[in-house]
């Protein structure tokens, strides 16, 4: 049976990702069109402090709420359910989302690694550390000599 | 964003123990990766900046946490260590520049002779950041 943990970990993380998708197409039509809160609000029949509110708040998101506040920017979700890339989600995976190399790959094994792999990464990045008088983190979080 | 082993084993710790409320912040703390856009409400420099400490808030849900860090290089967050928001009490309180040294001395042991990246200007240090100011006057 799935955990409740579980559940309560994928439930904000969606809640999470909608609002930021939703936050993204705001700024975008904020920037493009001058699209403000209030206008969009106005568009909803919403009270602005609301619509603050909801956009401050993935818990505030219901499927109704998101669908009107798509509406009212003139867009749409385009998306498709694909299987978990790793089920054994909770306990061993929290990522897809973390990039990093360890100390010992080279620049070009830059992959794509779970949550305690990147815990991993900083112990394997203070251990490399360790080992090198002048050094530096790159922006791909390898430690690697400094070059000055 | 990386996270030290020890704040790892925290949040797991709880979260094994049926704290619900740090499988939500680890939600968080995932969808913050996805982040193209930074506000200072959620990404925030403790004062002054030249302490190089953050707080990645996590909010509106009770109880609220602060997750603590710094930045080794930049776009590489280090977080170090989290703490309930209430437990720290206003921000005169000297629960803060305890939680501050700690973070920065848990950012030493991981990374001996190597000091945090600090700067005033947000951008400096991240992407995605909404203006330049992250921290309160």
């Amino acid at each position: 049976m799935i955990k409740e943990s579980e559940k309560v970990y994928f439930r904000r993380l969606n809640r999470n990702l909608v609002l930021e998708e939703i936050l993204r197409v705001f700024r975008q039509k904020s920037r493009l069109e001058g699209l403000t809160q209030v206008e969009l609000a106005n568009r909803l029949g919403m009270d602005p402090g609301q619509l603050s509110r909801t956009l401050r708040e993935p818990s505030n998101l219901k499927l109704d709420t998101i669908s009107d506040l798509l509406l009212g920017m003139n867009a749409e979700f385009n998306f498709e359910v694909v299987p978990q890339s790793q089920p054994q989600a909770f306990d061993e995976f929290l990522g897809d989302f973390l990039s990093f190399s360890s100390a010992e790959s080279s620049p070009s094994d830059s992959n794509i690694v779970s949550w305690p792999d990147a815990v991993r990464g900083v112990e394997s990045m203070s251990q490399a550390s360790s080992r090198l008088d002048n050094w530096t983190i790159s922006s791909q979080g390898y430690v690697e000599a400094a070059t000055d | 964003m990386f996270l030290a082993k020890l704040l790892n084993d925290e949040i797991d710790n709880h979260v094994q123990t049926g704290n619900l409320r740090f499988a939500e912040l680890k939600a968080d703390l995932v969808a913050f990766q996805f982040m193209t856009d930074v506000e200072k409400d959620l990404l925030k420099q403790l004062k002054p900046p030249s302490d190089g400490v953050w707080e990645i808030r996590s909010r509106r849900l009770e109880p609220a946490i602060r997750v603590f860090g710094q930045f080794a290089e930049r776009n590489i967050l280090i977080a170090t260590s989290c703490r309930y928001r209430a437990d720290l009490g206003g921000f005169s309180n000297s629960e803060w520049k305890q939680e501050k040294r700690r973070v920065s001395q848990i950012f030493r042991q991981l990374f001996p002779c190597y000091s945090a990246k600090t700067a005033v200007n947000a951008h400096k240090l991240f992407d995605g950041a909404l203006g330049e100011k992250h921290y309160d006057d």
